[in-house]
């Protein structure tokens, strides 16, 4: 409990919008598959993923199970909720940080050592992924990992099942994850295929404005003489949006999407050039978050607008050595000039 | 064991487009012994989901198998089982990937970032259709008869042409580029994601007419007629497009049937065969041209760019008028291709600006080398792909591979150990509850591999002389080419530049290829040669690769005159520079590889060949100094 004290509030971090945007959405839709954050060091990436703790709602799971089964859609071989009669528990959603040194043993599973050197048992010991099943799985600095794991990552990653035949262990298991990933474009890019696996991708720049960078300042001096209090300061604003997503996470179902909307994603993915289709996907389902974060039934073209921003800036066809980014203007004025036809007629 | 359920599959009816895909699953369904499908295309274009929908429409007897590509050694062929061993005393076989997928679909995802030498056992497999396992005590076989599914973006590099040759039909897959078929993709994935359940439903009816009609086609297909003229004129296409082996051939022929069964006929028809062809033949062609474009190949690209865009004018025009009807079309149209116009000439326009009146930026020679490149890919690059950047390690990092008998370091492979030790555990006396008795001889280590992205250093000579004749334009694409190569291999690189007074580093050692194709990009030429300067700073870098990490294998690739003729320290430059060379050589046990530019026009010096003589390193000509050439020098010592 000691740890959970110090995380810094998320509502207390000084703009960076987007990217809090980013994240928000994907806690009330994990299937937006998770955000890329990328920017130079020191622009509070990791501050705003760890606090993210604070605001993620609670889930049902069964107690003690290593693959955090839903009660209501217990896996059919999960060696833990076979036998009857286990504790159901309200736990909020984990997030499990992948650290840089990972070996791949760690992250997928392998043998239970301790169970085949006593009793010569052939058991599972669950990895990474399974801890991160229906959760967040952080990966800092995902640049820097090393390249077999980001091949297990996009793996289960694509199927959300992680599949193990190692070590005299074949198991498979569902792993349904978001994806956070963070990193500092100086030191190399992601490659392409692990890219396009982040649903959402930002990149952030360090404040401009005095004012703000001031603020910042304060906050963390606040934050480090008395974080207790300080937590105590931001606990209304964090309920706040801890309230708000949990509604928006019941409204999602709801939102409906014009097909002059869906034209309109696919038209823009096919103006900017983007690869493949995950890209208009993703746009449609990030509108459609945006509008159930706003408790609004119907996407509109702003919903779009901001779902662009957030979803193709690393899917546009780059020219060779162009950095990853998106003109913001370009999507507007295609937006926008659209608006104006639809209101001319 | 798989946990999944199935209900949440996309069903295969309800991918909308890609006919080609499609066909090549399904006709390896209705004949099996087509022998499988490679999948090629750029992410996001429903590769997995289609090859996961197609294990729907299989039926119970035959198994859809996925290969993880983190699997073991031991599991894909099978080993002893260790549990029933240490219990009972029995030698008992688990059995392996291999054994499941008999008779059935091996699926592997990202079949290019397969392991090398997981390859070589499914290969070993395939070749024969049996599975020999000889390990732990265990001397067995099996049949392995299994269809080879694979996907993979060629982004992300290549696979091997001998496993190339396994897949028995391939597909390039790209987006679909119909407006109305991209808008039915999306609301097809709303209706999916909202409820999957009723989703699947919806296409149940047609899900069971294909799984029906693939049924009635397998039993068409031992009725179908091929005529004696079409089976000359299957020979006559495999010929024309020199296949090596026979196989084109025969798949061509099996394809075909299977078209013609599909479709309902009796007879094979010259079109069956003309489709089949497109199915068999594109990975078997030797002299291809990939039908991918690459990340980094700026002139392909800008052709694909104008391409994509006049469908996209056209698309776009389609769109309006049918929707909104606007006037404004034409301006606009107008002002995008305006727009188009000026990012195309971005693309090959040296960026202004670095150059002085004694510098001349060259343009990046990409057009001409890289379309070279293009035919000779298959033989050279494929042959290197994949080992170059493999190495054992001794360190317990990487990825374990195998398992080995001796012992090393203490990283013990835990899995193997155990399945050594269990037979002997009645005889060793052990009881029902104790520990598991372990002897020094059941040890097995872990072999351990880690790719350790070389790191290559390029070395440019950036001196006036290297402008004359478009040396400097062809250096330019070489490396650009390389740079390519090494991000498909993970490399690292680093840029040094020499002209002027000094010789300076213009990348640092670095993943990101993209600065160091910038910085080539910008690179201008001018001014005198600085070797000996090169040469120390070369030293320098290298001293701080080592420093980084012991294991480093630096390449060196030098590409100069050797015409040297800045004093250094006082010195005659040449001697300075030999001097530099011998200490370098003595000091860093790197590859070096001396390009030499010298024009065969007039006197030559030869300079250059004796500082590759006191560097120890491999010596290249400039007439060999073209993209590939470049390239090949490169990858032939990489390969070690």
């Amino acid at each position: 409990m000691k740890t959970e004290k110090s995380i810094y509030p998320f509502t207390a971090i000084v703009g960076q919008d987007l990217m809090k945007l980013g994240l928000i959405l994907n806690v009330i839709n994990p299937t937006l598959s998770g955000v890329l954050i990328r920017g130079e060091k020191g622009t509070a990436k990791s501050t705003a993923v760890r606090a993210l703790a604070d605001i993620l709602p609670e889930i049902d799971v069964m107690k003690d199970c290593p693959f955090q089964c839903d009660p209501k859609d217990i896996l059919m071989d999960c060696p833990h909720c076979q036998s009857p009669r286990q504790n159901v528990l309200k736990c909020k959603v984990k997030i499990v940080e992948l650290p840089v040194s990972s070996t791949e043993d760690r992250v997928i599973g392998t043998l239970d050592i301790e169970q085949a050197l006593k009793s010569g048992e052939k058991r599972i010991e669950p990895g990474l992924l399974a801890q991160a099943h229906r959760g967040i799985l952080y990966v800092d600095e995902v640049n820097l990992l090393d390249d077999h794991i980001v091949d297990v990552l996009l793996d289960s990653a694509a199927m959300g099942v992680n599949k193990i035949e190692r070590e005299g262990i074949s198991f498979s298991h569902p792993a349904c994850f978001v994806l956070i990933g963070t990193m500092n474009p100086e030191e190399g890019e992601l490659r392409p295929q692990l890219l396009d696996r982040f649903g959402l991708c930002v990149n952030i720049h360090g404040l401009k404005d005095v004012n703000d960078r001031v603020e910042i300042i304060k906050r963390r001096e606040d934050f480090e003489s008395d974080p207790k209090q300080f937590r105590k300061r931001w606990q209304t604003k964090d309920d706040e949006l801890s309230n708000k997503i949990i509604l928006a996470r019941k409204f999602y179902s709801e939102v409906l999407i014009h097909d002059d909307i869906l034209r309109k994603i696919v038209s823009l993915a096919v103006e900017l050039n983007i690869d493949g289709h995950r890209g208009e996907i993703m746009m449609m389902k990030t509108a459609k978050t945006i509008a159930a974060f706003e408790q609004r039934k119907e996407v509109n073209l702003e919903n779009v607008e901001m779902a662009a921003e957030l979803c193709l800036p690393h899917r546009i066809r780059r020219k060779p050595f162009e950095n990853i980014g998106l003109d913001k203007k370009v999507i507007k004025n295609y937006i926008q000039k659209d608006i104006a036809e639809v209101s001319n007629v | 064991m798989l946990l999944t359920q199935q209900k949440n599959i996309f069903p295969f009816s309800a991918i909308v487009g890609q006919e080609m895909m499609k066909e090549a699953l399904l006709l390896n369904i209705i004949d099996p012994t087509i022998g499988g499908v490679l999948i090629r295309g750029k992410k996001g274009s429903a590769k997995s989901t289609a090859c996961r929908a197609l294990k729907l429409l299989l039926g119970k007897d035959t198994p859809f198998i996925t290969l993880p590509l983190s699997a073991t050694e031991d599991m894909i062929v099978g080993s002893i089982d260790f549990q029933e061993a240490i219990k009972s005393g029995k030698k008992q076989m688990s059995y392996g990937i291999l054994h499941k997928a008999h008779n059935g679909i091996l699926y592997i995802d990202e079949v290019n970032l397969l392991n090398s030498h997981l390859v070589e056992l499914l290969l070993d497999a395939a070749s024969c259709g049996i599975n020999r396992i000889e390990r732990e005590g265990i001397s067995f076989k099996h049949a392995a008869n299994f269809i080879l599914i694979g996907t993979m973006n060629p982004e992300e590099g290549e696979v091997s042409p001998q496993f190339l040759d396994r897949f028995g039909l391939s597909v390039s897959i790209d987006n679909e580029l119909n407006i109305g078929n991209r808008l039915l993709i999306l609301q097809r994935r709303e209706k999916f994601d909202k409820n999957p359940d009723e989703f699947v439903f919806r296409f149940r009816g047609e899900e069971e007419r294909l799984t029906k009609k693939l049924k009635e086609s397998k039993i068409l297909l031992k009725q179908i007629i091929m005529p004696d003229d079409h089976r000359k004129l299957v020979i006559e296409i495999v010929l024309e497009n020199n296949c090596a082996g026979h196989r084109a051939e025969i798949i061509m022929s099996k394809t075909a049937r299977a078209i013609c069964a599909f479709e309902n006929r009796n007879t094979v028809t010259i079109e069956d065969i003309q489709k089949a062809a497109a199915f068999v033949l594109p990975h078997r062609t030797r002299e291809q041209k990939e039908p991918e474009t690459n990340p980094f190949r700026p002139s392909e690209r800008k052709e694909n760019n104008k391409q994509d865009n006049k469908d996209q004018e056209k698309n776009k025009d389609n769109f309006r008028s049918s929707n909104n009807g606007s006037k404004d079309n034409i301006k606009n149209n107008a002002t995008d291709q305006e727009s188009n116009k000026n990012n195309s000439s971005d693309l090959t326009d040296p960026p202004s600006g670095t150059a002085s009146q004694s510098e001349i930026n060259f343009e990046t020679g990409e057009l001409f080398n890289l379309r070279k490149l293009d035919s000779k890919k298959d033989r050279v690059f494929r042959k290197g792909s994949g080992r170059r950047s493999h190495t054992k390690t001794k360190q317990k990092v990487g990825r374990y591979v195998k398992s080995i008998m001796c012992r090393q370091d203490n990283d013990i492979a835990l899995d193997a150990t155990l399945r050594a030790a269990a037979p002997h555990q009645k005889n060793r006396g052990r009881n029902k509850n104790d520990k598991i008795i372990i002897k020094d001889c059941d040890i097995r280590s872990k072999s351990r591999e880690k790719k350790t992205g070389n790191f290559i250093l390029f070395v440019v000579d950036a001196s006036g002389s290297m402008g004359a004749y478009r040396r400097m334009v062809e250096t330019k694409g070489a490396v650009m080419s390389l740079l390519m190569d090494a991000y498909q291999k993970r490399d690292k690189v680093g840029l040094i530049a020499f002209r002027r007074d000094k010789a300076e580093c213009l990348v640092l050692p670095t993943s990101s290829i993209e600065l160091a194709g910038k910085q080539l990009q910008d690179l201008a030429t001018g001014g005198k040669t600085p070797l000996a300067s090169a040469l120390e700073l070369t030293g320098n870098m290298l001293q701080t690769a080592f420093a980084k990490d012991k294991t480093v294998r630096p390449i060196v690739i030098f590409i100069s005159d050797g015409k040297t003729n800045v004093f250094y320290s006082g010195r005659d430059p040449l001697e300075e520079a030999f001097r530099y060379a011998v200490k370098l050589s003595d000091e860093f046990p790197a590859k070096y590889v001396v390009i030499d530019t010298e024009s065969n026009n007039g006197i030559k010096l030869g300079l250059a060949k004796k500082i590759a003589i006191r560097l120890n390193a491999e010596y290249y000509q400039i007439n060999d100094l073209k993209a590939d050439s470049i390239l090949n020098i490169s990858r032939e010592v990489m390969r070690l």
